[in-house]
């Protein structure tokens, strides 16, 4: 059933159709029965269904590698040949591919969207705006559905600007509150300075594909996407990548376009420097919080990085492990000191996705991956629990809860499961993942002992979220209520929407990694690096230069590409040279893999453990006091509650200085370029002032000059003609005179 | 010969001379036949679309007659009439914004009879710029459409619409003399060179594109002419430094007539260098590429950061005008086949996304009497609808895919990241700025608590938004589907890109 793609396009449109019927309906003023909530649940529970048999399929064949496309030409670039006819340049066409990890995203996606769903229809019951709530719900599902079917990069970058869209009205949902209005506005830029690197991440490697073909005019359109990811893949495989000898930085154009690209996900997936917009979010609805800045959207970043990872090389999965880290530990640590309920979940987000990032940076490819599967449901698990306590009481500040779980019994029960699944304890499916990327990053470090750093991240990283988890958990079900008025009013569990949804959840906590101590294999079989993206044969950590001449071969594994690159490979030396030694790698690799997991699995127990002790002694027996200690490290306890500073750092050196140059700039303008302009204008005013000044003082005073000694010349003639006859005839005569007496002189 | 271009470019005049027989105080019947005068030339625009053939290198619906001859001095100026891929898409977009602009203008009380009469005349002079094909036609029509525009500033706009006209006329005329100076230096070339070119054919914009012809076009001479050519065409995109007319002129005339200069006017002076400046004078055009990105890059960074300076919310939109046509510029300059595309497709979106921002803001000012961002807030509870298109409009503007000015923007990006790197990059942060002005925007006057003045503003009405819904529904469709559109121009752009590129192979 597999072969039909109907049923992507299913899963895809049918949350489409939903939104768009819901703002017609909205535009035409017509009523939807119930505001339309079933329509909207309808379509997402549809495509839930199907992917669900999707996946079935999927793993009841047993076939790792299947993958299956379908494309549109969506836009090419013509041109018109010496044969009259019109050619396609090249081509961005729009299309789907689905493969393993495309089957297990759109599971994640439309099960958690579809609970949440279920849950939004009781939690948001009483809202003015309860059917527009649900119309932004489709939207967000249709652009996080066409975000994990794209089959290239062009596509990824709509489904990933769709999806930043969809973010934002459902932030601002309640938008007549001031601290939504920003933070919708806050999250939807930091965003997009995430996809401006991810932008030039694209353009970088559009530079490196778009020449072969439009060098190769005889290719089939469907090569002829320079943005498709096995085009891009190929690509890179081929070697255009290397350090030449000369450039100015020992980097690789490939690694510089990886981390550009990986800028993406680390705004999308909240991670350090650009978190800070995620514990913002949570101004939105408690549903949303849940599906989106929990388990899907901020998930997408750690998709795009599963998806892309060949473009990535050994120096670009440095950065990211280390990204990873950092974020893991340092959102880790403030979580531990927030009160407000949904800011350490939002800080624990950022912390897990801080987890799959660095377990995919130390070449953890299905550890990453696998966290982000397990991760989407209790995490969501633990929004839902959240939304309901919140429902309940109607209170987000954790001092203000206590002892809950007597009137929310079915909550604290789903809520502990998620929590022992966060903290990693067996056998939940927590533990596999964390267990998986724990591994890894000891692997990695193991390999490279310069790397140290990056286990003691994961580790210390652990213990925290085990640590502040249970924290969550005491603060808020166990005790004695803190405040007796807000329990005494809170409504107790029952079974309804909201908690039908955290049941479901809880089971699919206990049991999505397999839930045996074998059961976790199950994920690494069908999404692994080899798997999906073809085998690798060089233990990791090779270098650069050689894992890519070696993945050349192997880049896919059916069709004729392979056979095609197989001879050019056997005659590259590096190659020969290092097949040799390539068993001997696998076998060292292998034997530390095994070594680290086994550390790993121990130390992740310990960790966990210790961590909720650690919480139990402090919050539960007042073993140790929570204020004294926070007196005794007074610098950390300042930063952790400051979240840092990040945000003051961000408005005093980002913010207010473009705040300053805005309004230099709009000065500059009004005085400068503008004021040119009517200086321009001025100028020639004046100038046309002066010369009319001599133009009436100079010329024409010439003019009227002329006249005016005609006039009084004319005027001193005119005393000569008194109209005396007498006079004339004397003038006539005396004149006459003169000439005949001059004529007689001269002559 | 068919006569579909003379018809939409005189229908509206025809229209006008009606409206002038027509008694002053007949106000129904004026506006009747100004929907009738331009709705007529809308169908044809949009039957020249259909009838289109989007294959065909050469131009299409070519009407050609002289006009002026004058055989002792060599001279012919003819009438001379065409579209292709670059032009029609902008005959379409004057079509529909002129049609739409008339509605826009419905309730204007003063002068209705002049008014509209003059709008008739614009909508003339705008088609018949698209439509030459003769540089002395070309230019007739240029300066007819300035004086139309001059008097519907001045007249009825805004409180210093005195100023902001002369600005316009003036900066514009001054523009038109170095055209003017432009047209005579190709007159001269000719009498000079009659064996390569016929002077009776040195306004002939086709012939001098010929292969043959333009090849003379070379050295000193001709970079200057393009200078001063490009200096005409910079005034109107606007380019910085020449974009201060701009702002003033948006800000001073009334709705429908900043619909009109920010949704067609501004697109003349790239139309022009699409036009006129690359395939007539590819050398010149080369040299001055680097130049051009270089002031595309200013247009797009320093418009967007100017913008998000501005307390008036219409003045912010003029400036994002000014950011969004630095990407036309980015993409002539980068000449490659996507980024130019890019840059001809941004003039169609920008045309329809800057129309929908300019409607919006005449939405408002007509209830709330001002345009202070900071003075409304809440305006999602009054006005559902309004804030539903609005969020449409500031969405496609600042690039949202799936709405078509990310078509464009994103392949001006694509095509010209080989070219210019630093550039392009750095024009991609103008993405960012875009989001942070009109988001900003959007939070301050339609989020936070609703204000009791603003209690009783009445959502939009059914005229206002038979203006709009065509409109979004455009920027939809071309954003789902821009093939539509992009297929048309394709052949035309090819022409051009391969002309500037032959030119930059031979320097």
């Amino acid at each position: 059933m597999l072969e039909s793609v109907v049923w992507p396009w299913l899963i895809l449109l049918l949350p489409l159709a939903a939104f768009v019927t819901h703002t017609l309906c909205g535009a035409m003023k017509w009523k939807l029965p119930h505001k339309g909530d079933w329509l909207s649940t309808g379509a997402i529970g549809a495509g839930a269904v199907l992917s669900t048999f999707l996946f079935a399929d999927m793993v009841s064949r047993g076939e790792p590698n299947f993958r299956q496309t379908w494309s549109v030409d969506w836009l090419s670039i013509l041109w018109k040949g010496d044969d009259g006819q019109l050619h396609t340049r090249f081509a961005l066409p729009m299309g789907f591919l689905v493969d393993n990890i495309t089957v297990i995203m759109l599971v994640v996606v439309t099960w958690v969207s579809t609970l949440v769903h279920v849950f939004s229809m009781g939690y948001m019951h009483d809202d003015p705006r309860y059917g527009r709530f649900f119309s932004y719900l489709s939207i967000f599902s249709f652009s996080m559905i066409w975000l994990v079917l794209s089959d290239n990069l062009f596509g990824l970058m709509i489904g990933w600007e769709l999806v930043g869209l969809s973010s934002y009205l459902l932030i601002g949902f309640w938008f007549e509150k001031p601290a939504a209005a920003a933070a919708c506005k806050k999250a939807f830029i930091t965003n997009r300075v995430g996809d401006l690197g991810m932008l030039i991440g694209i353009l970088m490697l559009l530079s490196m594909t778009l020449r072969p073909i439009l060098d190769d005019t005889s290719l089939p359109i469907e090569q002829k996407n320079p943005l498709s990811y096995e085009n891009v893949f190929r690509v890179v495989s081929a070697g255009s990548y290397e350090v030449k000898s000369g450039d100015v930085f020992p980097i690789s154009f490939l690694t510089v376009a990886g981390i550009f690209l990986f800028f993406g996900a680390v705004g999308k997936s909240a991670q350090f420097p650009l978190h800070v917009w995620l514990p913002d979010a949570m101004e939105g609805p408690t549903p949303v919080s849940a599906l989106i800045h929990a388990a899907t959207m901020v998930a997408a970043g750690v998709y795009m990085v599963t998806r892309c990872y060949r473009l990535f090389t050994p120096d670009a999965l440095l950065f990211i492990a280390y990204t990873g880290g950092f974020t893991a530990i340092f959102a880790a640590t403030i979580a531990v000191t927030a009160n407000d309920i949904k800011k350490v979940l939002a800080y624990s987000t950022v912390s897990q996705l801080g987890f799959m990032v660095l377990g995919l940076g130390c070449w953890g490819y299905s550890a990453g991956f696998f966290h982000l599967w397990t991760h989407a449901f209790f995490k969501a698990l633990l929004f839902l629990g959240s939304g309901a306590v919140i429902h309940a009481l109607h209170s987000q500040d954790m001092r203000e809860m206590g002892g809950l779980r007597h009137k929310l019994p079915i909550t604290f029960v789903c809520m502990l499961i998620a929590t022992c699944a966060i903290s990693g304890f067996p056998p939940l499916s927590g533990f596999w993942s964390k267990d998986q990327i724990l591994g890894a990053v000891l692997t990695f470090a193991m390999e490279h002992p310069q790397h140290a750093l990056l286990p003691i991240f994961g580790f210390c990283g652990a213990a925290l979220t085990a640590f502040y988890m249970f924290r969550l958990i005491f603060l808020t079900f166990c005790g004695k209520p803190r405040d007796p008025h807000k329990y005494e009013h809170a409504h107790p569990d029952q079974w309804d929407v909201i908690t039908a949804p955290l049941a479901v959840l809880a089971i699919l906590t206990l049991f999505s990694a397999g839930g045996t101590l074998s059961g976790e294999r199950w994920f690494g079989d069908f999404v692994n690096e080899e798997q999906v993206l073809g085998p690798r044969e060089e233990a990791p950590g090779g270098g650069e230069r050689h894992r890519w001449h070696v993945q050349r071969t192997v880049l896919f594994p059916s069709g004729a590409l392979v056979e095609e690159a197989q001879p050019l490979d056997d005659q590259n030396p590096l190659v020969a040279l290092h097949a040799e030694g390539r068993e001997e790698a696998r076998k060292e690799h292998e034997h530390t893999e095994h070594k680290a997991h086994t550390w790993a699995m121990v130390l992740s127990v310990c960790v966990a453990v210790g961590g909720a002790l650690v919480s139990y002694f402090t919050y539960m027996v007042p073993f140790f006091s929570p204020q004294v200690w926070a007196t005794r490290l007074l610098w950390l306890y300042d930063g952790m509650v400051n979240k840092w500073w990040i945000d003051e750092l961000y408005d005093r050196w980002v913010i207010q200085p473009l705040l300053l140059l805005n309004d230099f700039l709009k000065s500059f303008d009004e005085d400068w370029v503008d004021g040119f302009v009517n200086m321009t204008a001025q100028f020639t005013v004046h100038f046309s002032d002066y010369s009319g000044w001599v133009d009436n003082t100079y010329v024409d005073g010439l003019v009227n000059g002329t006249a005016d000694t005609i006039v009084s010349s004319a005027r001193a003639m005119r005393s000569i003609q008194t109209g005396n006859i007498k006079q004339y005839l004397a003038a006539a005569v005396i004149g006459l005179t003169v000439v005949v007496v001059l004529y007689n002189v001269i002559l | 010969m068919s006569h579909i271009l003379s018809l939409i470019t005189f229908i509206p005049l025809l229209g006008m001379l009606v409206i002038l027989c027509l008694p002053r105080h007949q106000k129904d019947w004026i506006r009747f036949v100004s929907v009738f005068s331009t709705a007529l030339p809308l169908a044809l625009s949009i039957s020249l679309f259909l009838d289109f053939e989007n294959g065909s290198k050469g131009m299409q619906f070519v009407e050609n007659c002289d006009w002026i001859r004058i055989p002792d001095y060599k001279l012919r100026i003819q009438y001379k009439l065409g579209v292709d891929g670059v032009s029609m898409p902008l005959v379409l977009l004057t079509g529909i914004l002129s049609f739409l602009a008339v509605f826009a203008s419905w309730e204007t009380t003063k002068g209705v009879k002049a008014y509209f009469a003059l709008l008739l005349l614009l909508e003339t002079g705008m088609m018949g710029v698209f439509c030459s094909l003769d540089f002395f036609l070309f230019y007739v029509f240029w300066e007819v459409m300035l004086l139309p525009m001059y008097f519907l500033i001045g007249i009825w706009g805004g409180p210093r619409k005195e100023y902001a006209a002369i600005k316009f006329f003036l900066y514009t005329l001054f523009g038109s003399v170095l055209l003017l100076l432009a047209m005579l230096a190709f007159y001269f070339h000719a009498k000079e060179n009659p064996n390569v070119l016929d002077p009776m054919d040195a306004f002939d914009l086709v012939r001098l594109a010929d292969a043959n012809v333009r090849l003379t076009f070379t050295g000193l001479f001709w970079q200057v002419v393009f200078v001063a050519m490009f200096i005409g065409f910079a005034i109107k995109v606007p380019v910085f430094p020449f974009h201060t007319w701009l702002p003033d002129a948006h800000v001073e005339a009334p709705t429908a007539i900043s619909v009109i200069l920010a949704g067609v006017l501004l697109k003349m002076g790239v139309y022009g260098l699409l036009r006129l400046s690359l395939p007539i004078l590819p050398e010149a055009a080369a040299w001055f590429a680097p130049f051009m990105a270089a002031l595309g890059l200013i247009n797009i960074v320093y418009g967007a950061l100017v913008a998000m300076a501005q307390t008036d919310l219409k003045k912010m939109v003029a400036y994002s005008s000014v950011s969004h046509m630095g990407f036309c510029l980015v993409g002539m300059a980068a000449n490659t086949e996507a980024a130019m595309m890019g840059a001809a497709f941004q003039m169609f979106t920008h045309g329809l996304t800057s129309a929908m921002l300019f409607l919006l803001v005449g939405v408002i000012y007509d209830r709330a009497h001002h345009r202070v961002i900071k003075d409304f807030g809440g305006l999602a509870f009054q006005m559902p609808v309004y804030t539903g298109i609005t969020t449409l409009a500031f969405m496609a503007s600042l690039g949202l895919p799936g709405l078509c000015n990310f078509v464009s923007e994103a392949l001006v990006l694509l095509g010209s990241f080989d070219a210019y790197r630093t550039t392009t990059i750095i024009s991609a942060t103008g993405i960012i700025f875009g989001a942070g002005y009109f988001l900003w925007c959007f939070q301050r006057v339609f989020m936070g608590p609703a204000k009791e003045r603003y209690s009783m503003m009445p959502d939009v009405n059914g005229r206002e938004l038979f203006t709009l819904v065509p409109l979004g529904a455009l920027v939809v469709f071309l954003g789902v589907w821009p093939r539509a559109m992009l297929d048309t121009m394709t052949v035309s752009l090819k022409n051009v890109q391969d002309a500037v590129a032959s030119a930059t192979r031979g320097g």
